[in-house]
């Protein structure tokens, strides 16, 4: 047994709650501009959706299944259920405040939200023609009474309950049992209205929800309209697809979206007004407690916030831009791979452009002497230029071998499309792995060359998607080094099904061994802990939730080796219990760019070892998904990742560090030490790169210089 | 070797490719229990880049040994996989490969149903290999793992024994240094006592398969009794897996050295759990897993058997060795040419086991080799042909340890029934009937032995047989008077001038009847004249 106890860990949905609280926390953040902090409250509703969707639905699973599934916290699912109701409740209110409190410094700037009551006689006259002409072809009513089941509601669409009174005309008919009709507040249409100006205000806006509620009274002919309420359902919607049985992958996902929509409901948020009497009878319809509804004080799913933020002038207030800069070798370069075939690089997104990836891709497309290419695609995004060389590369006869993956959570349609389009130009599609995700991020390039053949890889911790890699932080190498060519190549032989795993020479992958890779490493770094070389790992990760390695990482900080993790969202780990993990630091940064990375660094006596990685350090990405890890050989390119991880350590603005009951409380710069914000440090430290590649030629221009921060070498 | 139809893309506008540029070649071995292919880049002999590796399980042998031939479900995977391998080897451009089979697929019943419909399936062409081109192939993977065994051998077992322990059979070599001098072949096979075992339905299974493979191993007596090993080679692919021996770890070519009492507590391990146990346990495909505990129990005995106290677990790689052979034939020799020295090292032990007079059989190959070189042109021989005059020259008086009488009909069976390193049954057939005509009647279609033969080998038997006959006539005295021999050749007659200090009247005489069938090949009178020394 491992000696450690249930309260060692932290659990871990309440740990991602956490993380929330944290975004939740730059919304709040005065030194934030104004439309990010819209975009922050977004971020938090739609974070919150995905969790009640996946997440708290489990728990639901696991207390109506009599599971006896513990984490190695050892919490019943019911308490943790519990506990997560009153963080979220926290959680919500905090939020609406924020939103309250937006929403007078919006008004300020000129903007304003004008509710329903407050609709003048040109605003109604303005609303009443839109409704007329755009929203009621195609509102639905739905008769709730005892003639009819409960009408299906969609998963996270708002819905109007209309409580109706029959006109007279109709009392005297027998068919007069309707009490109410639900009508969905469109979702193809945006949320928020810009009503006709007035003098001083120039920016007002209705919300689709009041116009619904305020033009609906004519919707079912013979009856008056007595009130409208909103409420929002959320589902069960984690995809459970039985990978065993299905013959067609692609045609069970198709089958997933749909049951998607059925799944149970695991929350109601129902809007300021509602009667309890009618919130009563939808939780009786519904199936759900008080426990499950949400008593929301202003309009229900913040995310459409996104389209608020989306449509005000940046003089509301939004982040100075940071132009991705151009990185100079790879860019100046006359052939990517030829230039890659002279020395690794080292590419971090999204402070550099994702150009070169899709540089080196097109090029690979387009040379003759290229003869395969092979990529897996997780997420991609819908207008992806390297799905279109990939497509030209299969024309011109190269051997293209996509694997693309259709579980990644949320964005089936998306990739279903893409698969489609890569299928009919002739690729070798495979539509993901029976019984794992595909989450490693890996392409490879087969060329001939005059002596012999050549095989480029690209590895990363960010997916192929043009888009996230404007908003995601991620480290990729680009390298012609043998031994990655054969190992990748050979992965790409396991995923694809040809061969069984061999023996790797330089990577690790999971499920083949990644947790025991990892944990030799770190007890390795035991071994060689001495009070002259002291031990350190440091690492940076999205979550740190297995518990073997936290038990290993525990060891470590028992045997005195500094163990220090920059995690950005759920960690189980619980630093600083005396006798434990006295040793162990845990940073987590939320700032403008999604922290993405996955990379540790070993001391390793003074032979220092850095690894970058797709797989965040959880049972589910080691235990169920493929995925990647992979040391950086070159000195120049390791230098700089770990740059990285000195950056993140050293910010006193967006930092958060974990305490020992599983709280954050913010990094502040102790008097007298610099401020430093590691995103906007690691920007600048790429600009000042390409500007000294500008003015000093090409010598050292990757040369990162490391200040001695002690005079003993340290 | 195979050129593939994916290689004229290889030319396709724009490569940019010298004729020097390395070639990339492919092999694929298809085994009892998996399909392997490698895939390398090669620059000329043994100068190769591995590019891929692949290996899929399937478990080939265990339709074989058990319903005689394959399912056609399993033909269907096989397809599949080979489908697969074929994509592998376009994203390389595969130029030449060599696609084979061992026993699981030599010893179907259907294995040209099999082949046909992998090449109908994936247009690849396998080839179900010969078990001697297999023991050719396993001695020249094997060559550097003997620089690794321990040099000195225990005081009177001077030799080294490799079981090749495969799916349907075991395959043994005697080594004396590093010569082979003998091999043989037991049906003690790891797939073939499972799926025996589990169609009998039997339920003392684990004593029925202790009991059988004691026979086999015993069995085994027969051939190495005179030949104490004081090193013992095992080669299977499924022992050389570090997960099943603890604390033990490969040398620098992937083997494994094991001792008796660590093959005992496996050997308990393994015929306790259950396959897919073992499968978990250990990390490995369940075709593996179910190979498992007969595999062990055979390697048990054979310890046994041989009585050392460790042995040597060694993997081969077999597509590397088709890959060898590949790169031999793109350099214009072959095989034959490599393995050449050990065929000959393998029939010296045969001679000793058989009492052979060596002086004269000796003499008789000297004589012979000599009378071929100078005669191959004239005769429009190759260096198989000189292989097979060899090995019949030195094997011609086997027969002999039957009876005088006949001995030459004595020597043809024995020979035919031999097995020697390098050479397949159909050559041996060739070098017995070689032997079998050094005397007595001349070669004729209507002897039943030689009528079958296809004209062609006919006429070899032929043109070999009347070399040997006047190599055997030139030690007509088994005093290996003449030591060399030269000729002269005229219009109509070659003039053999005997290098000796002795009296040639014998021979001469024996000359007039044994030369006769030179003299019917060539059309060209035989002479002899002395010469002295």
């Amino acid at each position: 047994m491992s000696g450690f106890l249930p309260e060692h860990f932290v659990n871990r949905e309440l740990s991602w709650l956490e993380f929330n609280a944290r975004v939740l926390a730059e919304a709040e953040s005065e030194s934030v501009p104004l439309l990010e902090r819209l975009k922050f409250l977004a971020i938090v509703s739609s974070n919150l959706d995905e969790f009640f969707m996946v997440r708290v639905a489990l728990l639901h699973r696991l207390i109506a299944s009599n599971s006896a599934f513990r984490g190695p916290d050892r919490l019943e699912p019911g308490v943790v259920l519990a506990r997560v109701t009153a963080r979220v409740r926290e959680i919500v209110r905090s939020q609406y405040e924020a939103l309250e409190g937006m929403l007078v410094s919006l008004g300020q700037k000129g903007m304003h939200l004008v509710l329903r009551e407050a609709f003048d006689v040109q605003d109604r006259d303005f609303l009443r023609e839109w409704f007329q002409r755009e929203l009621e072809p195609v509102l639905t009513p739905l008769a709730v009474d005892k003639a009819h089941p409960f009408p299906l509601l969609a998963n996270g669409g708002t819905y109007l309950y209309l409580q109706t009174r029959p006109t007279s005309e109709v009392e005297r008919s027998s068919y007069a049992k309707t009490d109410a009709v639900l009508v969905q507040v469109p979702s193809r249409f945006p949320f928020f209205v810009q009503l006709p100006e007035q003098p001083g205000k120039s920016l007002r806006f209705a919300m689709l929800s009041d116009i619904v509620a305020c033009f609906s009274g004519n919707l079912v002919a013979g009856y008056e309209l007595d009130g409208a309420y909103a409420f929002r359902i959320t589902r069960d919607a984690d995809l459970t697809v039985d990978d065993e049985q299905s013959k067609n992958l692609l045609a069970a996902i198709e089958q997933e979206l749909l049951t998607r929509r059925r799944g149970a409901p695991v929350r109601m948020e129902v809007g300021p007004r509602m009667p309890d009497a009618i919130v009563r009878m939808l939780q009786e319809e519904l199936s759900l407690s008080d426990d499950e509804t949400f008593r929301i004080p202003s309009f229900l799913d913040m995310t459409h916030l996104f389209q608020l933020e989306s449509i005000l002038p940046a003089e509301y207030g939004r982040n100075e831009p940071w132009a991705p800069c151009k990185h100079p070798e790879l860019t100046e370069c006359d052939s990517m791979m030829a230039a890659i075939r002279r020395k690794d690089y080292l590419l971090h997104l999204p402070y550099y452009r994702f150009d070169p990836v899709t540089r080196l891709v097109e090029e690979a497309a387009d040379d003759p002497d290229v003869l395969a290419i092979k990529i897996t695609l997780y997420r991609v995004s819908g207008d992806s230029s390297i799905v279109g060389a990939l497509i030209r590369a299969a024309e011109n006869g190269k051997q293209v071998t996509v694997l693309v993956e259709l579980r990644a959570r949320f964005d089936e349609q998306a990739n279903i499309q893409w698969a489609k389009k890569l299928d009919q130009a002739g690729a070798h599609v495979i539509y993901g792995v029976v019984g794992y995700k595909t989450h490693s991020k890996a392409l490879l390039i087969v060329r001939r060359e005059p002596d012999g053949i050549c095989r480029y890889c690209h590895l990363s911790t960010g997916n192929y998607n043009d888009k996230t890699a404007r908003l995601y932080t991620d480290l990729g190498v680009f390298t012609a080094n043998p031994d990655f060519g054969a190992d990748i190549s050979a992965f790409f032989n396991v995923i694809t099904g040809y061969s069984l795993p061999p023996s790797w020479k330089r990577i690790a992958a999971a499920p083949f061994g990644l947790r025991d890779r990892l944990i030799a490493l770190i007890d390795r770094e035991v071994e060689r802990h001495t009070p002259e070389t002291p031990g350190l790992i440091r690492a940076k990760m999205n979550a740190l939730v297995d518990t073997a390695i936290i038990e290993a990482l525990y060891r470590a900080s028992q045997a005195g080796v500094r163990v220090e993790i920059l995690v950005r969202g759920m960690c189980r780990l619980r630093p600083g219990i005396p006798g434990v993990s006295e040793n162990v630091r845990i940073v987590s940064i939320v700032d403008r760019f999604l922290e993405h990375p996955r990379i540790c660094h070993f001391h390793n006596g003074g032979n220092d070892e850095v690894y970058l990685a797709s797989a965040d350090w959880m049972e589910r990405n080691l235990d169920d998904r493929l995925e990647l890890f992979f040391p950086l050989l070159d000195e120049k390119v390791r230098a700089e990742a770990m740059h990285t991880l000195d950056a993140g350590f050293a910010d006193t603005v967006k930092a958060w560090e974990m305490l020992s009951d599983g709280t954050y409380r913010r990094v502040v710069s102790e008097a007298g030490a610099p401020v430093v914000r590691s995103q906007e440090a690691l920007y600048q430290s790429a600009c000042r790169h390409c500007a000294r590649m500008a003015s000093h030629g090409k010598e050292n221009a990757t040369l990162l210089l490391t200040p001695r921060q002690s005079p003993d070498g340290k | 070797m195979k050129s593939t139809s994916t290689s004229k893309k290889a030319v396709r506008e724009g490569a940019s490719l010298s004729s020097s540029s390395p070639k990339v070649i492919a092999a694929i071995d298809i085994g009892a229990t998996s399909v392997r292919m490698e895939i390398a880049e090669t620059s000329g002999y043994g100068n190769r880049r591995v590019l891929d590796r692949l290996v899929h399980p399937i478990a080939l042998g265990a339709d074989t040994f058990r319903f005689g031939a394959v399912r056609s479900e399993t033909i269907r995977s096989l397809c599949q996989v080979l489908q697969n391998f074929q994509h592998a080897m376009g994203e390389y451009e595969v130029s030449h490969y060599r696609a084979v089979g061992t026993s699981a697929l030599r010893e179907a019943t259907n294995v040209e149903v099999i082949v046909d419909r992998i090449r109908h399936e994936t247009s690849l062409d396998v080839q179900s290999l010969d078990p001697v081109e297999e023991g050719r192939l396993t001695y020249l993977l094997l060559k550097p793992h003997f620089e690794m065994l321990p040099r000195v051998r225990p005081v009177g077992k001077p030799f080294l024994t490799v079981f090749d322990i495969g799916g349907g059979s075991t395959e043994i070599m005697v080594l004396k240094g590093r010569n082979l001098i003998l091999t043989g072949s037991s049906r003690l096979g790891t797939s073939r006592l499972t799926y025996q075992l589990m169609t009998e339905a039997i339920s003392a299974t684990q004593q029925h398969m202790d009991s059988m493979v004691t026979n086999f191993v015993g069995a085994m007596d027969e051939l190495l009794h005179d030949y104490p090993a004081g090193e013992c080679l095992i080669i299977n692919t499924l022992l050389v897996n570090p997960k099943l021996w603890d604390g033990v770890s490969p040398n620098e070519l992937g083997s494994l050295r094991v001792n008796r009492a660590d093959i005992a507590a496996l050997g308990v391990q393994a015929r306790r759990m259950a396959p897919d146990a073992i499968a978990e346990r250990f990390d490995m495909p369940i075709v593996d897993a179910e190979l498992l505990a007969p595999t062990i129990t055979s390697l048990e005995h054979i310890a046994a058997y041989v009585d050392t106290p460790e042995v040597q677990l060694v993997s081969l790689d077999f597509p590397s060795g088709l890959m060898l052979e590949m790169e031999t034939e793109m350099q214009g020799s072959t095989l034959t040419d490599l393995f050449y020295q050990q065929t000959l090292s393998s029939v010296s032990g045969i001679m000793e086991k058989y009492r052979v007079e060596t002086a004269h059989a000796e003499h008789v190959r000297r004589m012979s080799m000599r009378l071929f070189d100078l005669f191959s042109e004239l005769l429009d021989l190759t260096t198989e042909d000189r292989l097979f005059l060899e090995v019949a020259s030195m094997l011609h008086d086997i027969g002999r340890f039957i009876c005088d009488r006949d001995h030459h009909k004595h020597s043809a069976y024995i020979i035919r029934w031999l097995e020697v390193a390098g050479l397949s049954e159909e050559a041996l057939d060739l070098v017995a009937l070689v032997a079998r005509y050094h005397r007595k009647a001349r070669p004729r279609s209507t002897h039943a032995d030689l009528g079958r033969l296809s004209s062609q080998n006919r006429m070899r038997v032929i043109k070999l047989a009347s070399l040997l006959r006047i190599a055997d006539a030139l030690d007509r005295t088994h005093k290996q008077m003449v030591s060399d021999v030269r000729i002269e050749i005229h219009d109509d007659s070659v003039e053999l001038l005997a290098v000796t200090a002795g009296d040639i009247d014998i021979i001469v005489a024996v000359l007039k009847q044994k030369g006769a069938v030179f003299e019917e090949v060539t059309g060209l009178k035989l002479l002899l004249r002395k010469v002295a020394p």
